[in-house]
């Protein structure tokens, strides 16, 4: 491993912390970095590619299928010796916490 | 794009630990509310680890019923209550793909993803961006893409994720790089995404 190999790694490293904490942007970062653009812009674009996994959101139907799941799982486990310490009185109701 | 000054929407619950007690003690709206706090995440986790939308509904389903169910041995004061939630995702993950048998070899994972154009609808741009990444985490270690999907979708710390795993920081940081080396490589190599 050379110096330059050393000194992309730490570079590459260096921004993909940024990108990932939103300190820089994916186009500050090659800016900042000319002579290794051509190397950071496929690994970068990749970081900016999965944070837009952050933009999935379950389907609004799951949360309220889940959410009867889950009820009936409660009733059906009134009596069970675990909740015998304290029934639940009240399921937890429709409301949707956003 | 720039996700500078993204919101960061993992920050903990306030009363955690008190959820947790009050859950643990047979409070169902107690929770209901942990239910509220973590679905997200926990469906995310899942949903870029499976090979299709409904499996991921599914799962995330087992995850919070099971935790339900087990609640009374989580140990307060211990694991965090949604390392707790990833573990049993985690192992719902592995089961599902034991019992099936699925192989993580790209050219068996089909994308019939029918939740693709809800997705654009919900405003995701490039459902095909999406499922190029989504296969193409597919081809990675599990650790690896364990790791991409922790610290670049569900926001986590280096030293998050390394508590999480039971691995060193630099381990992480070594798994990182070369999840990233090798998806980038596989997405230049543009993947079909089977329709």
């Amino acid at each position: 491993m050379n110096m330059n190999t050393n000194e992309f790694e730490a570079i590459l490293e260096t921004c993909i912390d940024q990108i990932a904490e939103g300190e820089a942007s994916l186009e500050e970062c090659l800016a900042r970095y000319p002579q290794f653009e051509a190397q950071l812009e496929p690994i970068l674009f990749t970081v900016t590619s999965l944070q837009r996994g952050r933009e999935i959101q379950p389907p609004p139907f799951l949360r309220e299928r889940i959410r009867a799941e889950l009820n009936d799982a409660m009733k059906s486990s009134v009596g069970t010796s675990r909740l015998k310490r304290e029934v639940p009185q009240i399921l937890f109701s429709n409301r949707t916490i956003s | 794009m720039d996700l500078r000054g993204v919101k960061k929407s993992r920050m903990p619950l306030a009363d955690e630990p008190h959820l947790v007690r009050q859950a643990k003690a047979g409070n169902s709206e107690s929770f209901g509310q942990l239910y509220d706090a973590y679905l997200e995440r926990i469906y995310r986790f899942v949903y870029f680890r499976v090979e299709d939308q409904q499996t991921a509904e599914d799962i995330t389903s087992q995850v919070f019923l099971k935790a339900w169910e087990n609640l009374g041995r989580f140990q307060i004061g211990g694991t965090p209550f949604l390392a707790w939630l990833y573990t049993i995702a985690h192992n719902a993950v592995i089961d599902h793909y034991r019992t099936r048998k699925v192989t993580a070899a790209l050219e068996d994972v089909r994308l019939s993803d029918p939740g693709h154009a809800e997705t654009v609808e919900n405003g995701i741009d490039s459902a095909v961006e999406m499922g190029s990444i989504k296969i193409a985490l597919q081809t990675l270690t599990d650790d690896q893409r364990q790791v991409l999907v922790l610290k670049f979708i569900d926001e986590m710390s280096n030293e998050e994720i390394a508590r999480h795993l039971g691995k060193r920081e630099g381990a992480i940081r070594a798994l990182q790089m070369r999840g990233l080396k090798a998806l980038a490589k596989r997405l230049a190599e543009k993947i079909p995404i089977p329709i």
